[in-house]
């Protein structure tokens, strides 16, 4: 039965400097820079529009179809399988923006977006491991020898409807969404 | 924890402070009474709240002692409980500590600040810190902070007085800032930052009055001119009041926001101040225990500092040379007496002259009785002087001097002897600031090599006792060239001296002592002089021709010097007032006699003057000091244009002040009176701490125009509206107006307020509006009484 992970608010803030990184923007920036009070009210609005949430089940290894196992898995017992999502909203502003012109909110709540769903799998991740243990890399679909189109495999193995994708292209429905995994030996 | 291992810790991760206390105290409905008092009647809610910062993720509890000083418990009646206030603080934030929980001694202002700023003497406020500290850490904690504090000479009483106690245990100091980046005393961050970066303490910082947005304009102020480590508690932004409790705007989340960027700017230890929670310090610590502290920088450009003003040492330092009674020998006389109107003077044109630092040379010192030495001293600052050069020979006056200096002075000079010398190392590491250091020891060598080599060993001594040669002015001695002294000695001593990266002074006009002519020959030998790297000159900034000398030379190498403006204005009165020169004022006014009456004189052209001193403080122009020195010095002259008046004495209005019930903060209130004295209201101050039932019973007896109200604490603010309502039920009708640090415009209408003033800058045409409101046209300002 896949499980719900809610994450508190600080599970999905992530550190300024991956989001500033990832958004290109220096991080000496004065606090007067336009650019980085831009940047720092776009964080606080991601804020409220990210809704957050994670479904995740660990599967024991044979109830996992092959095509889903990472060769890198080999030897684990079981696999945590989660998918999560940040929600729509945020796309949907950043489309906002980004039909108004204001390119430079929209990149940088997209950037804000991609990192504060990197911040909800790292916390849950962290979560994870300190009740398992040390368990693999954490793996995605569309990475090494898994395609990006297996993940509608993944969604129907853990059968949520939070989380969809393209049949054809794996693409997953929030955009703001990833599907994880974590192998455990023991 | 040893203050070594406390800075490494320091360097390998980011600490969290707790958050505030006084705000968690009145949400649990324990707002009536004086926080530290809570350790002994309500030692389990002191305790509660520990625990949940400890939860939180707080790695430094502060022992809830910050206004448990004998001076402070004195105001609150419980002068005798200081022992045993802060014992019991400690025994419980041991208690809510975990095993890697850090208590520090909480520690703050006095309630009085010391001389100039305040009337408190700053031997008897080192006095009060020395015993709080001994209890502290008598109590066992792990260290010292020093926080919220305004007046910069009173953080350093607080230094000295727990360094007289303990020299083991880390110690934070902090000031508080606000919007324009000054302490309400006048202190710019750059100032502060030399100066501590100086004194014995392990982590500097700012806390309280401003929002994180805020705080961080002001950590990267302070941040490029100390090598230490930094820490900052923000407040949670400013407080809202919705009738019935005082919340902060700032969520957890929009706080947190601001950790990383804090400590990308340096900090090491990161809390919260006023109308911070628990929920704010779990979250600011999730962020900074995931990011590594910055590395601090292992050198720092030199500046040296007065209280409201700063110089760089780069391109060039100008040293004034007229405070110096040699040859002058009413001057002389009138600093044995205690007169220092000549030297204020001196102090006041060579600053109009572009001189950055002041020489301070009080003549034959044996014959200036030693409290003048501390005299001159406080009065300089308090005319907001330029930054201080001790040209003082006897150690133990210049040790006085030293002590009671506000800001990064230069101690000149030393020579290097086994005697001399340490002495001064001393001073440097007590008191802070840079070293004139001579090129001699007993002897004056001849040789360019020798005063080079003298300069070098001298140098090696200080770097031994940890002072650094940044640190060190060298003086290659410029000698009486009419004795027949070979210039070109000290020119080459000069570039030797600068090849090896040491900063040079020097006394220019002995060059030309008792010849004629002299502007040409010092002007010529300090071009020369600068083109082997001379950086600074004790010279008379009042010589055009060196001057312009000086200024040549150096834009050929492609420098330009800054000045402070200080010809803020063209009103001469203004001039005379921002000099404190009150009788060049009364001189002036009495110009204006002839053609006008004093009733018009009074309001139109001395209150105009006022009124643009008024303006210029709103937009930064000036500071506070200023403010104040400006106000008295216009009190004696609006003296003298009443006792002109024929059978009257103008006032605009009558203004109760008050401190509301609970509050014992005078400070802001006493600025803001004696700003409305000079303003032309006639004020009646009831002091601190005064009940709503008393102010009823003064403003039926005084029927004032207007009360103002002032409340400092979130605790208390309240009050003010206790007041407005009893005023109104008993159907009086003055017109109430409010201020102090934790009101707002919006809370001042919600208390039944008329007005509120944020600073003493906008009170004066706040009081004149309502007046105008109140009797429905201008009253031209007379009220005769």
């Amino acid at each position: 039965m896949t499980a719900e992970f809610i994450p508190q608010i600080k599970d999905i803030m992530p550190l300024k400097k991956l989001y500033y990184n990832r958004a290109r923007i220096g991080r000496d920036l004065s606090p007067n820079d336009p650019v980085k009070k831009i940047a720092d009210e776009i964080y606080k609005e991601g804020l409220k529009l990210a809704k957050g949430i994670l479904y995740h089940h660990t599967f024991k290894i044979n109830d996992i179809p092959q095509e889903l196992i990472p060769a890198k898995f080999s030897g684990c017992r079981s696999i945590t399988m989660f998918a999560s999502t940040i929600g729509s909203e945020i796309t949907e502003r950043v489309e906002y923006y980004l039909n108004t012109e204001k390119i430079l909110q929209g990149t940088l709540l997209d950037s804000w977006g991609s990192e504060s769903l990197e911040m909800l799998n790292d916390s849950f991740d962290e979560i994870l491991r300190e009740k398992y243990g040390q368990g693999t890399i954490r793996f995605s679909p569309g990475y090494g020898d898994i395609p990006v189109s297996r993940n509608e495999l993944f969604l129907q193995l853990l059968k949520i409807s939070g989380v969809t994708s393209n049949k054809e292209t794996g693409i997953l429905n929030p955009i703001k969404s990833t599907t994880c995994m974590i192998g455990w030996h023991t | 924890m040893n203050r070594n291992d406390f800075k490494n810790l320091l360097s390998r991760r980011v600490l969290v402070l707790d958050g505030a206390y006084g705000t968690e105290f009145f949400k649990m409905g324990l707002g009536d009474l004086p926080g530290e008092i809570l350790n002994l009647k309500h030692p389990d809610a002191v305790y509660s709240l520990q625990k949940s910062y400890v939860e939180s993720g707080s790695d430094i509890l502060l022992t809830n002692t910050f206004s448990a000083n004998s001076r402070k418990l004195k105001a609150l009646g419980y002068e005798t409980e200081m022992e045993k206030i802060n014992i019991k603080a400690v025994e419980i934030a041991r208690k809510a500590s975990n095993s890697n929980t850090l208590v520090f001694g909480d520690i703050s202002s006095t309630g009085e600040f010391p001389v100039p700023a305040g009337l408190s003497d700053f031997d008897e406020c080192v006095a009060i810190y020395r015993d709080q500290a001994r209890v502290l850490a008598g109590a066992g904690v792990d260290g010292f902070i020093v926080e919220t504090m305004s007046d910069i000479k009173e953080l350093k009483a607080a230094l000295l007085g727990i360094r007289e106690i303990t020299q083991e245990l880390p110690l934070i100091v902090h000031m508080t800032f606000d919007e324009t980046a000054r302490s309400v005393t006048g202190t710019p961050p750059e100032a502060f930052a030399a100066l501590f970066n100086d004194l014995d303490c392990d982590v500097i910082g700012i806390n309280c009055s401003l929002g994180p947005e805020q705080t961080l304009e002001i950590i990267r102020k302070i941040s490029p001119y100390t090598t230490k480590h930094l820490s900052v508690e923000p407040n949670a932004g400013k407080p809202v009041f919705d009738g019935i409790t005082l919340t902060y705007k700032e969520t957890p989340e929009d706080f947190a926001l601001f950790a990383e960027d804090f400590i990308n700017s340096g900090c090491s230890i990161i809390g919260g101040c006023c109308g911070t929670t628990p929920d704010h310090i779990k979250l600011l610590s999730h962020f900074a225990h995931r990011v590594k502290p910055s590395i601090r920088p292992e050198k720092v450009p030199q500046i040296v500092t007065s209280r409201t003003s700063w110089a760089e040492i780069d391109p060039f330092l100008i040293i004034g040379e007229r405070i110096n009674p040699a040859g002058r020998q009413r001057f002389q006389k009138s600093i044995y007496e205690g007169d220092f109107k000549t030297a204020l003077e001196e102090a006041k044109s060579q600053q109009r002259q572009h001189a950055q630092v002041l020489d301070i040379n009080l003549g034959i010192e044996k014959l200036v009785p030693p409290e003048q030495f501390v005299n001159i001293i406080n009065e300089l600052d308090r005319n907001a002087s330029l930054p201080l050069s001790l040209d003082i020979q006897t150690p133990s006056l210049m040790e006085l001097a030293a002590r009671n200096g506000s800001g990064r002075m230069i101690l000149n000079s030393a020579r290097v002897t086994e005697k001399n010398l340490p002495r001064r190392i001393g001073m440097l590491k007590k008191y802070g600031g840079m070293l004139v250091l001579l090129a001699m020891g007993k002897e004056i060598p001849e040789t360019p090599e020798g005063r080079f080599n003298k300069i070098m060993e001298g140098i090696a001594l200080c770097e031994s006792e940890g002072i650094s040669r940044d640190r060190i002015l060298a003086d290659p001695l410029v000698m009486s060239f009419g004795a027949g002294k070979d210039p070109a000695v000290t020119l080459e001593t000069i570039r030797l001296l600068t090849e090896e990266g040491i900063k040079t002074t020097c006394g220019l006009s002995n060059l030309s002592f008792g010849m004629p002519d002299r502007s040409y020959l010092n002007g010529s030998f300090l071009v020369k002089a600068v083109d082997r790297g001379l950086k600074s000159a004790i010279m008379n900034p009042g010589d055009d021709f060196v001057m312009n000398s000086l200024h040549g030379a150096l834009s050929l190498d492609g420098h330009q010097m800054t000045h402070p403006d200080m010809e803020v204005s063209e009103n001469e009165l203004v001039r005379f007032l921002l000099e404190g020169n009150s009788e060049k004022l009364l001189e002036a006014v009495k110009t204006y006699e002839t053609d006008n009456d004093p009733v018009y004189i009074s309001q139109n052209i001395l209150g105009g003057a006022m009124e643009e001193i008024g303006i210029l403080y709103g937009e930064g122009k000036i500071y506070l000091p200023h403010l104040l020195l400006a106000s008295e010095t216009s009190a004696p002259v609006f003296e003298y244009l009443n006792s002109q008046m024929t059978g009257s004495v103008i006032s605009k209005g009558k203004i109760l002040l008050a401190t509301v019930e609970g509050d014992v903060h005078d400070i802001g209130k006493r600025i803001i009176g004696t700003v409305l004295k000079t303003g032309g209201f006639e004020v009646f101050d009831l002091g601190k701490d005064v009940s709503s039932r008393t102010i009823l019973e003064e403003a039926r007896e005084i029927k004032p125009d207007i009360i103002g109200l002032s409340a400092m604490m979130t605790t208390t603010v309240s009050r003010v509206q206790e007041v407005t309502t009893a005023i109104h039920s008993a159907g009086l009708s003055p017109m109430i107006i409010c201020g102090g640090a934790s009101m707002t415009k919006e809370l001042a209408g919600k208390f039944g307020a008329d007005g509120y003033a944020p600073n003493a800058s906008t009170v004066v045409e706040l009081c004149l509006e309502l007046l105008k409101k109140q009797t429905g046209q201008e009253k031209s300002g007379l009220d005769n009484k």
